[in-house]
């Protein structure tokens, strides 16, 4: 059978391949912009961890990328082997500059210690003197925004703000290089007083007596540890931006599963749609001496079309998706983004998804249109079709899907599993969530459905009766248009609930300027 | 049917002697019909006796002088009047098969079946050749009044067979 | 393929009994047929609604199994057969003609009737040629690029007929073939099936309730509950004059005088 008869039956009925293919579109763009910002992210926060380490062979952190006590700073500084422990703290924060907001990354470090890690060479003003509200900005950075010694920098953070002045500008080097030049830095004593940390600081860097001996020492260190902390070479910190990103990137994958499932349950919609509505011509193709499989084929390759031809307009899609989407991080997480960076795996991975992501929607009606005996269609009088009958697999597959999604919400409160697997097992989670739902819907929307028609009874009039039992006698495809509507409403109000406590935030930071002020 | 208005529409045309008349009849009027030279003639005399024609001998060398017969104006009004008013509708309800099952259907061994099944088949039958026939005139340049003939009998067999299709279920009710 | 004297046996039905559903739903459709068709006939199916003929025409078809009996269509037993092999038999054996012309609307004339071969897996080329002698066969060869909607109703049967008899079938099945037509184009399709018989050889079965189109056959059989209460051998046709001059009352009548 050709190709070209394939592509006259999709052609036959634009509105609905069209929605078809934006189903897949949306997927593929989703998938493929997500993974795309999440690899790129990933890399910024490394690339900022290594510069920041400087000449420090090991730095502890906390697990999390969270905060910890100052005090462990002595006592790590009485460690064997360790000649020098500088205290870092580091948080993302908006500068007021001439020019207007500014999302920089404040650092705030223990200027004498300090030189032992790193060499902050002045290209002009004054270094960090101990205690002062004063900073030090990239010469680049604070030249492009029209910022010179002596002036004023406003520094808002969650916490709080304060007005500092710049008393010196550095010359290019291990901390201006971070958050490509966007880096505020300040006394660690100034950050801590200023913005109300308390005795909290990020991490630890530590600069070795001899580095052959990093090993040894390590495990010395780590030892002396409290949980939660953990001592390892800078590079590996890089494997702790996956934590620090744990949240948001678990949201976008999430998100990303739940535009591919959408897209899947719009396929399988408008799928069921055409085949009833085909019945007599798959029929027919029977009764000309057609194989169960070849009709299965012949549909599965319909489906095949728009997953290749949605995955073709997905990737360049989603490839344009991607940089609002690096924007919006950038904003979220205070960090200093490059542009995309296109791995390999992402583009690969959408091509293959999209038309894997049509025919697994599709596989299973086509191969029961394909089984189905042609004498059946042929005798259905044309356009009519049986009412679908509700099977139980959906119900107990469902029921499964939703009883599992229960049991990995119970082992992610109770912390029963190392966080890292968080990452994986959640999105995934999400996934099996919905498609519970989707499957269990049809049981559950009849006895809502005909409890509307019941209550609105008096009030629906003759076409509002006609359309409930149409919807009935639908049953498969009405859950499903349910489903699709669910999912949309799902990612709305998720998306809408971040977009709004970002905004949230933002107000809170310009209402502490005002009071600042 | 009125063979003196076949007759007078034929002399229309133009004066016919009457050999002339009758095969006109028998072969583009009626094709296939027969008509026989004593009723050719009566009707003529008929004709004559009323005013509707009048006849002129032609003498003839080798042969009897021959009557040559044509239309007086009479004879042209009479026709109009026939073609202007409605014919009566030929409705013979009283046929054969209808007499047949009526009394098989009274007589206690009478097989009513047997007779519808009888008759379909001779209706069957006839109604095969008169198909085919119609679907060669189409093929064969056949005559239109031939073609019009055929048609008029396909019909009135596909009338017969269903009128016993609902003899056999009005006479099954009655006699399950 | 068996012999019966001269003419080779088409199909041949013997006890054929069709049971649908069961104890309180239980029909039976079909009770006990036996039918032989010739090689090169042209028989017609009557029987009233409910009388079991379509069930008939779907056991010979392959499109239905009988319950019990045997269904021989050119010596194959059907009972014997996969699905997979009936679909090679509907595929190679077997033509199909349906009241609703059942023409894939998104295909062109010659493409329809192309379609048994290309699910066949004929090559384009050579199925596009036998379409279209299958065309001509049907007097459509003129117009091998029109879609089905492009066509009147008797040119959409004539397609279909056309595709029915692409792949050089053993029989052709035809279910009220003139059922959705007017009466000048279902005379039409009628003669188109005669022509068939006469010219072609070959073998037509078709269901019917329109007595014109069954006086077309050769033979009637008529059906009721699921029985054959009649058959019928329709003799050959004489020439057009011969069968009008046996038409009576086309004498003259006597004028009243």
């Amino acid at each position: 059978m050709k190709w070209s008869y394939s592509l006259r039956e999709l052609r036959r009925r634009p509105l609905r391949s069209g929605l078809t293919l934006t189903g897949i579109t949306i997927g593929v763009a989703a998938m493929l912009s997500i993974a795309i910002t999440i690899e790129t992210t990933r890399r910024a926060y490394g690339d900022m961890y290594t510069t920041l380490a400087g000449r420090a062979a090991l730095e502890v952190v906390a697990i999390g990328d969270g905060g910890f006590d100052a005090a462990l700073v002595d006592q790590l500084s009485g460690t064997d082997g360790v000649a020098v422990a500088a205290p870092v703290v580091q948080m993302p924060a908006v500068m007021i500059g001439p020019k207007g907001r500014l999302v920089v990354m404040v650092i705030g470090i223990d200027p004498e210690r300090d030189t032992a890690v790193r060499d902050l060479k002045l290209r002009a003003g004054k270094a960090l003197a101990p205690g002062g509200a004063v900073v030090l900005l990239d010469a680049a950075f604070a030249a492009a925004n029209g910022i010179g010694v002596g002036d004023d920098a406003p520094v808002i953070t969650r916490t709080g703000g304060v007005r500092l002045t710049v008393c010196g500008l550095m010359e290019p080097g291990p901390i201006s290089a971070f958050n490509a030049g966007a880096v505020v830095v300040m006394p660690l004593s100034t950050a801590k007083k200023r913005f109300g940390l308390g005795d909290q600081i990020n991490s630890v860097q530590l600069v070795l007596e001899d580095d052959d001996r990093a090993n040894a020492i390590r495990q010395a260190v780590q030892t002396s540890l409290p949980d939660g902390l953990s001592v390892r070479p800078p590079a590996a910190r890089a494997d702790l931006v996956r934590d620090t990103l744990l949240s948001t990137e678990q949201a976008l994958q999430s998100f990303s599963i739940m535009s591919l499932v959408a897209g899947a349950f719009i396929i399988l919609n408008t799928f069921l749609m055409n085949l009833a509505e085909r019945r007599r011509q798959l029929a027919l193709i029977r009764a000309l001496g057609g194989t169960g499989k070849q009709v299965q084929w012949w549909l599965l390759r319909e489906a095949l079309l728009l997953g290749l031809t949605g995955t073709a307009i997905g990737i360049p899609l989603g490839w344009l998706m991607s940089f609002g989407m690096l924007g919006s991080m950038q904003t979220l997480m205070g960090v200093k983004l490059s542009a995309p960076v296109p791995g390999v795996m992402p583009f690969v991975a959408a091509a293959i998804l999209g038309p894997v992501m049509a025919l697994a929607a599709t596989w299973v009606p086509a191969r029961r249109a394909g089984r189905e005996p042609p004498l059946n269609g042929l005798t259905a009088a044309a356009g009519t079709d049986a009412i679908e009958s509700v099977r139980r697999w959906p119900l107990v597959v469902g029921v499964i899907c939703i009883t599992l999604m229960a049991g990995i919400c119970v082992i992610l409160v109770g912390e029963h599993l190392p966080q890292r697997s968080n990452e994986k097992i959640l999105p995934a989670g999400m996934a099996l969530l919905m498609i519970g739902g989707i499957l269990v819907m049809p049981y559950l929307l009849m006895p809502v459905l005909r409890m509307v028609v019941w209550g609105l009874g008096p009030f629906m009039g003759f076409e509002g009766r006609m359309a409930a039992r149409h919807l009935d006698r639908r049953r498969v495809r009405t859950a499903l248009t349910a489903g699709v509507l669910f999912v949309a409403i799902v990612i709305s109000i998720g998306f809408g609930n971040q977009i709004r406590s970002n905004l949230r935030d933002m107000d809170t930071w310009y209402e502490r300027t005002f009071v600042g002020d | 049917m009125s063979v003196r208005h076949a007759i007078l529409g034929l002399l229309a045309e133009g004066p016919l002697h009457g050999y002339e008349l009758r095969s006109a009849y028998e072969n583009e009027l009626v094709p296939q019909s027969r008509l026989n030279a004593g009723q050719v003639y009566a009707t003529l005399d008929r004709l004559l006796r009323d005013g509707l024609v009048h006849h002129e001998v032609v003498a003839q060398n080798d042969r009897p002088d021959k009557k040559v017969f044509a239309l007086t104006a009479q004879g042209r009004d009479e026709l109009g009047r026939w073609l202007g008013h409605a014919s009566k509708v030929d409705l013979d309800l009283r046929n054969e098969t209808f007499l047949k099952l009526m009394v098989a259907r009274r007589l206690p061994e009478g097989d009513w079946r047997g007779v519808i099944a009888l008759e379909r088949r001779g209706a069957f039958e006839r109604l095969h050749q008169a198909t085919q026939a119609r679907a060669r005139a189409d093929r064969d340049a056949t005559p239109l009044s031939i073609t019009l003939l055929l048609d008029l009998a396909v019909l009135k067999l596909e009338g017969l067979l269903e009128w016993l299709d609902r003899c056999e279920e009005a006479l099954g009710k009655e006699t399950p | 393929m068996t012999t019966t004297g001269t003419r080779t046996t088409a199909i041949a039905l013997h006890g054929v009994h069709k049971v649908f559903g069961e104890s309180s739903t239980r029909v039976e459709a079909l009770a006990g047929i036996d039918l032989d068709v010739g090689a090169g006939e042209f028989v017609a199916i009557m029987g009233p609604s409910g009388s079991g003929k379509s069930t008939l025409l779907h056991l010979i078809g392959g499109l239905d199994v009988a319950t019990s009996g045997t269904v021989a269509v050119g010596g194959e037993d059907l009972a014997s057969l996969n699905d997979d092999q009936l679909t090679m038999l509907r595929r190679r054996k077997i033509g199909f003609v349906f009241q609703a012309y059942n023409l894939v609307s998104v295909l062109t004339a010659i493409e329809n009737v192309a379609l048994p071969l290309i699910i066949d897996g004929i090559a384009e080329s050579r199925a596009n040629e036998r379409a279209g002698r299958a065309l001509d066969l049907v007097g459509l060869g003129s117009r091998p690029d029109h879609r089905p909607g492009e066509m009147s109703g008797g040119e959409q049967q004539r397609i279909a007929i056309a595709r029915s008899l692409v792949a050089e079938p053993v029989l052709l099945l035809a279910d009220e073939p003139t059922g959705n037509l007017d009466s000048v184009t279902g005379d039409q399709t009628m003669r188109l099936l005669r022509r068939l018989v006469d010219e072609e050889g070959q073998t037509v079965i078709m269901v019917t309730h329109d007595a014109r189109d069954a006086a077309m056959a050769d033979r009637i059989v008529r059906l009721r509950d699921g029985r054959i209460v009649e058959e019928q051998t329709l003799p050959p046709v004489k020439s057009g004059a011969d069968v009008l001059a046996s038409l009576e009352g086309l004498d003259a009548p006597e004028d009243a005088p």
